[in-house]
C-alpha cells in the first residue's frame, strides 16, 4: 500500500522558505490544526501537486494557475514566482521521492519533475508513468479530498444520470473493474485474430477452402452478434439503473403519500381543534362573567362571620331592650305600688314614677336595634349571594382548563404540521405524479424485458454459431497440415478465457458492491448514532441509501447524515480497492453536530491506516478528540502564523 | 362624592387589555370586576393612584357594579374617608396592576390560579 513519510514545501502558498511535515510511520490519525487562511488547503494541494502535478482551487472547477501557488513574500523579494514540493513515500516495499519544482519568470514558466525509486532517479517519461500507476488521476479524489468532494458523493443517490455515471466510472476504476473489462476486451481481440488465422489457413488449402470460407462467414457473423450482445448488455445495464431510479422514486412517493395522509389528518384535526377552541372561548366568556364571584368566595366567609357577630350583639341588645320594655309595661300597669318594696305610693310618687317609665329612650333604642338587625340580615344575604356557588366556580375553571388544553393541542398540532410539511417539501412536495411514475416504470420494464429477450436470442445464436465454428475448426485441425497446432491450442485456451472473463466482470461487480455495502454500513454505524438505522444499501451507481429498522429507505436525510454516508463510502472504497493508501481530508466536519464530529473522528482510523485530518482550531474540543482517538492519534501539528504570508508547521506536544 | 363614571389609570388600562387577552374574558369590565374581587380578597393596600380625569372614563359605576355588590364589600373592607365610589375607583387600578404583575411574575399562571388564590 501507498504510505506518505515526509512532505517538504519550499515557498509554496503561505509556507515561506522551507517547511517540512514529517508523517509518523505507525498507523493512525495525524491532526493538523490551523485557523482559516493558514494553509490547510495548500497542504492538501501540495500532496495533489506532488503526485499529479496539478492542484484544484475548487474541486471540479478550474484548476489553479500554478504561479499563484508561489509564496508572495518570496516572489516579491526575488522578483519571480518559484516553489517546489517534495514528497517522500513508499509503495509495496519500494521507496520513492518525488520533487516538483516550478518557476515563472518574465511570463514563461518551467516545471521540473524528479522521481527517485529506491534512490535511483528515473527519466521524465518513466517518472510520469510510474506516478500515474501509483496514483491515477481519476482515483486521487478517494485519497485526497475535501468537503466539496464529499458533497459530490453525497449526491450519488439523487444525482442526474450523467454525473452519476461519471462517478460510477471513477469508483469502478478505484475498485479495479476496468482491469477485468480490459482483459475481456483483450481476450476477445486475440480470439478474433486466432479465428482469422484459422480461416486464412483453411482457405489456402483446396480441400478446406470451402470450410475456410464458411468459417470466415461464421466469424463475421459471430463478431456482429458479439457486438450486438455488448450493445444490448450496455443497454440493459443502463435500463436496469433507470428502473432502479424509478423504483426509488416510487418508494419515495409511497413514503410521501404516507406523509401527505398524515398531514391531511393533522389538518383535519387542527380544523376540529380550532372549532372547539372557538366554542371553548365562547363558553369561557359566558361563564367568565362570574369569575369575580369565584375570587370573592374565600373572603365571604370571614365577612359573614363578622356580620354574624355584629348581628348577635344586636340581637342580644334587642332582647334586653324587649325585656326592659316588658318590665316597664308591668310597672306602668301597677303604678300605685313601689316596684322595689311593694308599699303604696303617694300621688306625687306615682306621678314621678309614671314620668320616668314613659321615657321614649328605651323604645327608640329597641326599634333602632331591630331596624339594624333587619338591615344587616339583608346585607348578609346579599353578601352571601355575591360570592359564587361552587358549581359556578367549577364551571369557570373547567372552561379555562379546556381553553388552555386546546391552545396547547393546537400549538402542538401546528408544530407537527410544520415538521411534516418540511418533510413533504424535502421529499419533493405534493407534485409527484405517481401515475406518470408507474407508467414510466411499466414502459422501462417492458423495454428491459424486450432487451433481455433480444440478448437471450443473440446469445443462443452465438452459442449455436460458436458450436458450429468449433465443429468446423475441429474438422480443419483433423486435416493434417492445414492449421498450425499451436494456433489450435491457443484458440481452445482463448475460448475458455473468453467465457471466464465474460462471467467474471459481472460477478466481480456484484461482489464489490456487496463488499462496499458491508464496509460502508460498518463505518456508517460507527459514525452515526441513531438506533433506528440498520445500515446502508448500495445501488447500481454505488449510491448508498440509509435503511430504517422496518426495511424502508430513509428519504429525508439530514445534511450531516449525507456527509457521514459520503465518508462511509470513501472508507468502504478504500477497503475494497486493490489500490490502498493514505487519506488526507480537509475540513470534513463542517455540517456535523458536536456528538457526530467526535464519532467521525473516532472512526477515522477505520477508514485507512494513515489518515491526515486538516481542521480549523475550535472546530472541536481537542482534548475530547485526543481521548476519543486514544492510542490512534499518532501526531499533532499546528499551522502557526508568522506573518500574513508566512505559516510555520509546528509539532504539538500534548 | 358619588361618581357616575370611573376610569382606570393609563398603565392599568394597558394591563387590563393584556389580561383580557390572556384570560379570554369577554369584556374589560369582567377583567376589572375579577381584579377588584382579588384586591378585596387580598385586602390590597390602596393608595391614591395618579389622578385621572373622571369624565370620559371607561366604566360607569352602575355598569360595573349594578347591584352595589362590590361597593358593599368595599364598605366592609376599607375605611371610607374617600367615599365608596372613590375607594372603588382607586381599588380598580391598583387591583388590575396587582393581578397583571402577579401574572407577569407567574404567581398567577391561569384564571384558575386567580380565582382560587393561594
Amino acid at each position: 500500500m501507498l504510505k506518505f513519510h515526509r512532505l517538504t514545501l519550499l515557498d509554496f502558498g503561505p509556507y515561506r522558505g522551507e517547511k517540512t511535515l514529517t508523517i509518523p510511520d505507525h498507523p493512525g490519525v495525524m491532526l493538523i490544526l490551523g485557523d482559516n487562511g493558514r494553509g490547510k488547503t495548500h497542504l492538501l494541494n501540495a500532496f495533489r501537486y506532488a503526485l499529479l502535478g496539478t492542484v484544484y482551487r475548487r474541486y471540479g472547477r478550474a484548476r489553479s494557475e500554478l504561479r499563484s501557488l508561489a509564496n508572495l513574500e518570496t516572489a516579491t523579494a526575488i522578483g519571480f514566482a518559484e516553489f517546489s514540493v517534495t514528497l517522500g513515500f513508499s509503495k509495496d516495499g519500494d521507496r520513492y521521492e518525488v520533487i516538483r519544482h516550478f518557476t515563472d519568470r518574465d511570463g514563461s514558466n518551467r516545471e521540473t519533475l524528479i522521481l527517485s525509486k529506491n534512490d535511483e532517479p528515473m527519466n521524465r517519461q518513466a517518472a510520469d508513468l510510474e506516478l500515474r500507476r501509483i496514483m491515477p488521476e481519476a482515483i486521487h479524489q478517494f485519497f485526497l479530498f475535501d468537503s466539496e468532494v464529499l458533497q459530490r458523493y453525497e449526491q450519488l443517490v439523487d444525482e442526474d444520470q450523467s454525473t452519476g455515471e461519471d462517478l460510477k466510472e471513477a469508483i469502478e476504476r478505484i475498485l479495479g473493474v476496468p482491469i477485468l473489462q480490459n482483459a475481456r476486451t483483450d481476450v476477445e481481440l486475440v480470439a478474433k485474430e486466432l479465428a482469422r488465422q484459422i480461416q486464412i489457413a483453411a482457405e489456402r488449402h483446396g480441400e478446406t477452402a470451402r470450410q475456410g470460407q464458411a468459417l470466415g462467414d461464421l466469424n463475421a457473423s459471430i463478431e456482429a452478434n458479439e457486438s450486438s450482445a455488448r450493445t444490448l448488455e450496455e443497454d440493459i445495464e443502463r435500463w436496469e439503473t433507470e428502473v432502479q431510479d424509478v423504483e426509488r422514486e416510487m418508494t419515495r412517493h409511497e413514503q410521501l403519500s404516507g406523509l401527505i395522509t398524515r398531514r391531511n389528518l393533522l389538518q383535519e384535526q387542527l380544523t376540529g381543534l380550532e372549532a372547539q377552541q372557538i366554542e371553548a372561548a365562547d363558553q369561557l366568556k359566558e361563564v367568565g362573567r362570574d369569575a369575580w364571584r369565584g375570587a370573592l368566595q374565600p373572603m365571604v366567609g370571614p365577612v359573614l362571620a363578622e356580620l354574624d357577630t355584629q348581628l348577635g350583639r344586636l340581637r342580644s341588645r334587642a332582647t334586653e331592650l324587649a325585656y326592659s320594655r316588658a318590665v316597664l309595661t308591668r310597672l306602668r300597669d301597677n303604678a300605685e305600688l313601689c316596684p322595689t318594696c311593694g308599699h303604696s305610693l303617694t300621688a306625687a310618687d306615682q306621678k314621678d314614677l309614671m314620668r320616668r317609665l314613659q321615657s321614649e329612650t328605651a323604645a327608640d333604642e329597641e326599634r333602632n336595634a331591630e331596624r339594624l338587625i333587619g338591615l344587616l340580615e339583608i346585607e348578609r344575604e346579599r353578601i352571601r349571594a355575591t360570592a359564587a356557588e361552587q358549581a359556578v366556580i367549577t364551571a369557570v375553571i373547567a372552561a379555562d382548563r379546556e381553553r388552555r388544553r386546546l391552545v396547547l393541542a393546537i400549538s402542538d398540532n401546528r408544530v407537527q404540521l410544520e415538521e411534516i410539511s418540511d418533510q413533504i417539501r424535502l421529499a419533493g412536495g405534493d407534485g409527484v405524479d405517481l401515475k406518470a411514475l408507474t407508467g414510466r416504470h411499466s414502459n422501462l420494464t417492458r423495454l428491459l424485458d424486450r432487451k433481455r429477450r433480444d440478448l437471450g436470442a443473440v446469445r443462443t445464436d452465438l452459442e449455436e454459431q460458436r458450436g458450429r465454428r468449433a465443429q468446423i475448426s475441429a474438422k480443419l485441425t483433423r486435416v493434417g497440415g492445414v492449421v498450425d497446432p499451436h494456433i489450435t491450442e491457443k484458440n481452445d485456451l482463448v475460448s475458455q478465457l473468453k467465457e471466464l472473463f465474460g462471467e467474471a466482470v459481472d460477478l466481480y461487480r456484484q461482489r464489490l458492491r456487496a463488499n462496499v455495502e458491508r464496509e460502508a454500513t460498518r463505518l456508517f454505524l460507527l459514525m452515526r448514532h441513531e438506533q433506528s438505522y440498520t445500515g446502508l444499501r448500495i445501488n447500481a451507481r454505488y449510491g448508498l441509501d440509509i435503511i430504517y429498522e422496518d426495511g424502508s429507505v430513509v428519504t429525508n436525510r439530514a445534511t450531516g447524515e449525507e456527509q457521514i454516508v459520503a465518508l462511509a463510502l470513501m472508507g468502504a472504497l478504500q477497503h475494497s480497492a486493490p489500490v490502498q493508501g493514505p487519506i488526507v481530508i480537509d475540513m470534513p466536519l463542517g455540517r456535523l453536530d458536536q456528538d457526530h464530529k467526535y464519532r467521525v473522528i473516532a472512526a477515522l482510523p477505520e477508514m485507512s491506516e494513515q489518515v491526515i485530518l486538516l481542521a480549523f482550531e475550535g472546530e472541536f474540543e481537542l482534548n475530547r478528540a485526543r481521548r476519543d482517538l486514544m492510542g490512534r492519534l499518532v501526531g499533532e501539528r499546528q499551522l502557526v502564523r508568522v506573518s500574513g504570508r508566512n505559516t510555520d508547521i509546528r509539532e504539538v506536544v500534548s | 362624592m358619588s361618581l357616575a363614571n370611573v376610569a382606570l389609570t393609563e398603565p392599568a388600562t394597558v394591563a387590563c387589555v393584556r389580561l383580557q387577552e390572556r384570560l379570554g374574558l369577554r369584556e374589560k369590565q369582567d377583567v376589572v370586576r375579577l381584579c377588584v374581587a382579588v384586591g378585596l380578597r387580598e385586602r390590597l393596600t390602596i393608595e391614591e393612584p395618579d389622578p385621572v380625569p373622571y369624565d370620559g372614563s371607561n366604566f360607569q359605576i352602575n355598569g360595573l357594579d349594578p347591584d352595589g355588590e362590590l361597593r358593599r364589600l368595599v364598605r366592609r373592607r376599607y375605611s371610607l374617608e374617600e367615599g365608596i365610589d372613590e375607594t372603588l375607583r382607586i381599588l380598580m387600578s391598583a387591583s388590575v396592576l396587582y393581578v397583571a404583575d402577579a401574572v407577569d411574575h407567574s404567581r398567577f399562571q391561569t384564571l384558575e390560579d386567580i380565582i382560587l388564590g393561594d
